[in-house]
């Protein structure tokens, strides 16, 4: 393939293939932004996502395979089984490349397999095979069995364990041994269409169409991933890079950002135990990364002492800790890399799983659950108290098996709430039915506001502004930046005032630009989406586009293409009945004002985040009252045929709304 | 094997991996197989990373230079030939007729076959260290493969010993030939 290769469909209910040419949908680039714009148009709005009628998306981007830094990643994507809404989780490793040696660009699965299959795919044959003997087994024994099975140690997996099996609704996929799509239980789709792994392996070359523009570039691009803070930070710290470091902030702003006690404390005394440098004392044996990647980021552990001596895996990642130690009082670095490589191996989001542990924990600190409701629910043995190791370890186990009380706790931590009643739902720190991560964004206005807006849940990922964080007397570039490619020039100082509404929408529009970018070119976000931390801009990505793919287009393409994909992704989501209601911040951070530390005081004034939400809304052409799209943008960016259905549906801005922009 | 007599001339630099530092990136696969056939695909480049990812083990394999080539032994028709300015061991492509037998001979399993080779005349892939400005080496970041000056003996046995090891400890748990693993 050069620069862009094959769409398979496959489906799993009648066995049918066929193919089409990836570079039809190139001004969506590809990976996310592509499976966002195949299930726009693949699924209707109301289907059971754990049904025949969701697809599910497996799409990595023009620049995998290669040696653009980072060039590694995949997305997969479906009506979330957890949210309703639009699901979608990024992981990395080396299965997207390998898919892409095979001639691919991306996987879409239609329908049902009425018995556990597999899908094997190389640049010759794709043929779905039986998984009877795979069916119950964990992600590791899989990947293992199918490497035998197949005779090629480097046969390249992605698998569910018993987690997706069971419908888990945060269940995930595991590919590569280590690497998760965690969020929004992609996992629990592939296991209600039987489909226990999807295994690739390609002799085919991926070419690009300048090849010594291309090589420039990318070399240009390895120095400036090399030089930059986020390297500097990632390199050393592994994921967990802002974890237990003081010293990362001369201002103590990330004290502000670490919550405990599910976002109940602000301070810690074992915080400075969870860090990269007590890691590299204690378990840490070397650094290891994804394909093509020089940020290393992923380092190896090695337990050697204690009751889970022998626990070896890549990690830990970050919000797994939050989860399994900060977040949850836990006391144990050794048991959060144990349970971290149970999540591993059971196939489960660590991040929903552990959310749910810390509103039991918080429920029970708060009297909204009881001795007698645990009864109830089969678990009178449960003491849910802040750390409580068996707590954690019991309910992982019961709720990947949907065992117990684990068949509960296995719909979701928002869905199990809605069971119990307003106070709980109250506590679980949720957008659109996604809990939000370990990091407490009451002092971060611009990242509350990007929680809130985020298309697949409360989430970090898509758009939260690392240059919050940085303050004034920062690189002289980035207020240069800031004028070239984000707001007007007066607006800067509001922008790095971590505590501040004003400046904060066109801010993170910009991240959520970076972010929808990197996620569609199939690359790692800590390498091209997460400015100031690294300085790439939209004409990097264009030039890496151009080289690779042979199609025209400048910085503005790429802003647009940007625009493209969440312009997709919310219609998605305005499809299934989200409204202005959805982009609300968690009513715990309205509130309830932090009670501790250096940003004591802080939380989400609700008047003032809706006057930035009003702001975000105008920027990005939508209506400001209910944030509904309008035709005039989606005309704009080519996709009528979205404005047409919403339309249809009564949910498209009105002409005398948008009369009033 | 710390034969200082050698049986042809050697180069002046050699390549050696750390497989300590390795973290499995394949960079330096792909640098490779694009500078020689401006295309990408790991299992096109003479520098392969060995994984086991239980134990988070990457071992860079590569072509050793050996002081007495197995490979120019076994060769059939004499292809495996040391350029004499050089002293780099590399395969002249006009002599070679692709029999594959250079990759079974190798102790490091450092000699390959190209995956889209046709059966009876083989593309085989062995480093010849780029003429002697190894590319693989500008791309690691973190330095795991070092091209370092032949005086430098310990090291440089060092890193084959660990590669024997490593390839028999493959051998072993998959009962596979490593120069088949690509």
């Amino acid at each position: 393939m050069e620069g862009y290769g094959k769409i398979l469909h496959v489906n799993l209910t009648d066995g049918r293939m066929w193919v089409e040419d990836t570079r039809r949908y190139a001004d969506c680039i590809g990976g996310r932004g592509l499976n966002g714009r195949l299930l726009f148009s693949l699924v209707k709005p109301g289907v059971d996502p754990l049904g025949p009628d969701n697809v599910l998306c497996v799409s990595t981007g023009p620049l995998a395979g290669t040696f653009a830094p980072s060039g590694a990643r995949y997305n997969i994507s479906a009506r979330s089984p957890l949210t309703g809404f639009f699901g979608d989780s990024n992981s990395g490793g080396f299965w997207a490349p390998e898919l892409r040696y095979a001639g691919y660009d991306s996987i879409v699965i239609h329908g049902q397999s009425p018995e556990p299959v597999y899908l094997s795919i190389t640049e010759e044959r794709v043929e779905i095979r039986n998984a009877a003997d795979l069916w119950g087994k964990d992600t590791w024994e899989t990947e293992h069995l199918l490497k035998d099975k197949h005779k090629d140690q480097r046969l390249k997996v992605l698998c569910i364990g018993p987690a997706g099996e069971r419908l888990v609704r945060f269940a995930c996929v595991i590919n590569d041994h280590a690497r998760a799509a965690g969020r929004t239980g992609m996992g629990a789709v592939m296991g209600s269409k039987k489909l226990k792994a999807i295994v690739v392996k390609g002799k085919a070359p991926v070419r690009v169409a300048r090849p010594d523009q291309f090589y420039k570039a990318c070399l240009r691009m390895v120095d400036t991933v090399r030089k930059s803070r986020q390297f500097e930070l990632y390199h050393m710290s592994g994921v967990i890079g802002h974890h237990g470091r003081e010293d990362y902030d001369p201002n103590g702003r990330l004290l502000g950002l670490i919550g405990f006690n599910y976002q109940t404390r602000s301070v810690s005394k074992s915080f400075a135990e969870v860090g990269g440098k007590e890691w590299w004392r204690t378990h840490w044996t070397k650094r290891k990364g994804c394909a093509a990647c020089q940020m290393h980021c992923s380092h190896f552990y090695n337990v050697r002492y204690g009751p889970f001596a022998g626990t070896m895996n890549e990690g830990i990642d970050a919000e797994a800790q939050c989860w399994l130690h900060i977040n949850i009082g836990g006391q144990s670095k050794d048991l959060a890399a144990y349970g971290y490589n149970l999540f591993n191996r059971f196939g489960m989001d660590s991040h929903e799983m552990g959310a749910t542990i810390g509103a039991l924990m918080l429920w029970y600190e708060r009297g909204i659950i009881n001795d007698a409701m645990l009864r109830d629910w089969k678990a009178r043995w449960l003491r849910p108290k802040w750390g409580d190791p068996e707590t954690i370890l019991t309910l992982i186990e019961l709720t990947a098996r949907r065992e117990g009380i684990g068949d509960l706790l296995a719909e979701g931590p928002y869905n199990f709430a809605k069971k119990i009643g307003p106070d709980a739902e109250y506590c679980v720190l949720q957008c659109k039915g996604m809990t939000a991560g370990g990091a407490d964004r009451r002092a971060q206005k611009g990242g509350l506001l990007n929680h809130a807006l985020s298309t697949r849940g409360a989430d970090h990922l898509r758009g939260s502004p690392s240059l919050e964080f940085y303050g004034m007397g920062a690189d002289p570039r980035i207020a240069q930046d800031w004028a070239r490619y984000i707001a007007e020039p007066e607006l800067f100082q509001y922008a790095t005032q971590l505590t501040g509404y004003k400046a904060k929408p066109p801010l993170v529009i910009w991240q959520e630009h970076l972010r929808a970018l990197s996620d569609s070119f199939g690359v790692c976000s800590f390498n091209w989406g997460n400015w100031p931390n690294t300085m790439v801009y939209p004409d990097d990505f264009a030039e890496l586009y151009s080289s690779a793919t042979g199609i025209e287009a400048t910085g503005r393409d790429m802003v647009q293409a940007a625009e493209r994909i969440i312009n997709l992704e919310k219609a998605f989501n305005v499809r299934e009945g989200a409204t202005r209601e959805h982009d609300q911040p968690p009513p715990r951070w309205v509130k309830e004002p932090k009670t501790e530390g250096i940003f004591k005081g802080e939380y989400c004034d609700i008047d003032k985040f809706n006057e930035m939400l009003d702001e975000y809304y105008v920027r990005r052409g939508w209506d400001k009252t209910t944030g509904l799209q309008t035709r005039q943008k989606l005309e704009a960016l080519k996709l009528g045929d979205v404005a047409n259905e919403l339309e249809k549906m009564g949910r498209l801005a009105s002409v005398k709304e948008q009369a009033k922009l | 094997m710390t034969a200082t007599t050698s049986v042809r001339p050697h180069p002046n630099k050699y390549l050696i991996a750390d497989m300590d530092k390795c973290t499995g990136c394949e960079t330096c696969s792909l640098a490779c197989s694009f500078v020689k056939f401006k295309e990408f695909n790991p299992a096109y480049a003479c520098i392969r990373i060995l994984k086991f990812e239980d134990s988070g083990v990457d071992a860079p394999v590569v072509c050793q230079q050996c002081e007495e080539p197995r490979c120019v032994e076994a060769c059939p028709r004499n292809a495996l030939v040391v350029k004499s300015d050089t002293g780099i061991l590399f395969i002249d492509e006009g002599a070679c007729d692709g029999c594959g037998t250079c990759a079974v001979a190798c102790p490091y399993g450092a000699i390959s076959t190209h995956p889209l080779s046709a059966r009876k005349n083989k593309t085989i892939l062995k480093c010849d260290l780029c003429g002697g400005d190894p590319e693989c080496v500008k791309w690691c970041e973190i330095k795991a493969i070092e091209f370092v000056d032949a005086s430098e003996r310990e090291r440089i046995e060092k890193a084959r010993e660990n590669l024997l090891m490593v390839r028999k400890r493959f051998e072993i748990e998959h009962h596979t030939p490593l120069w088949k693993y690509q």
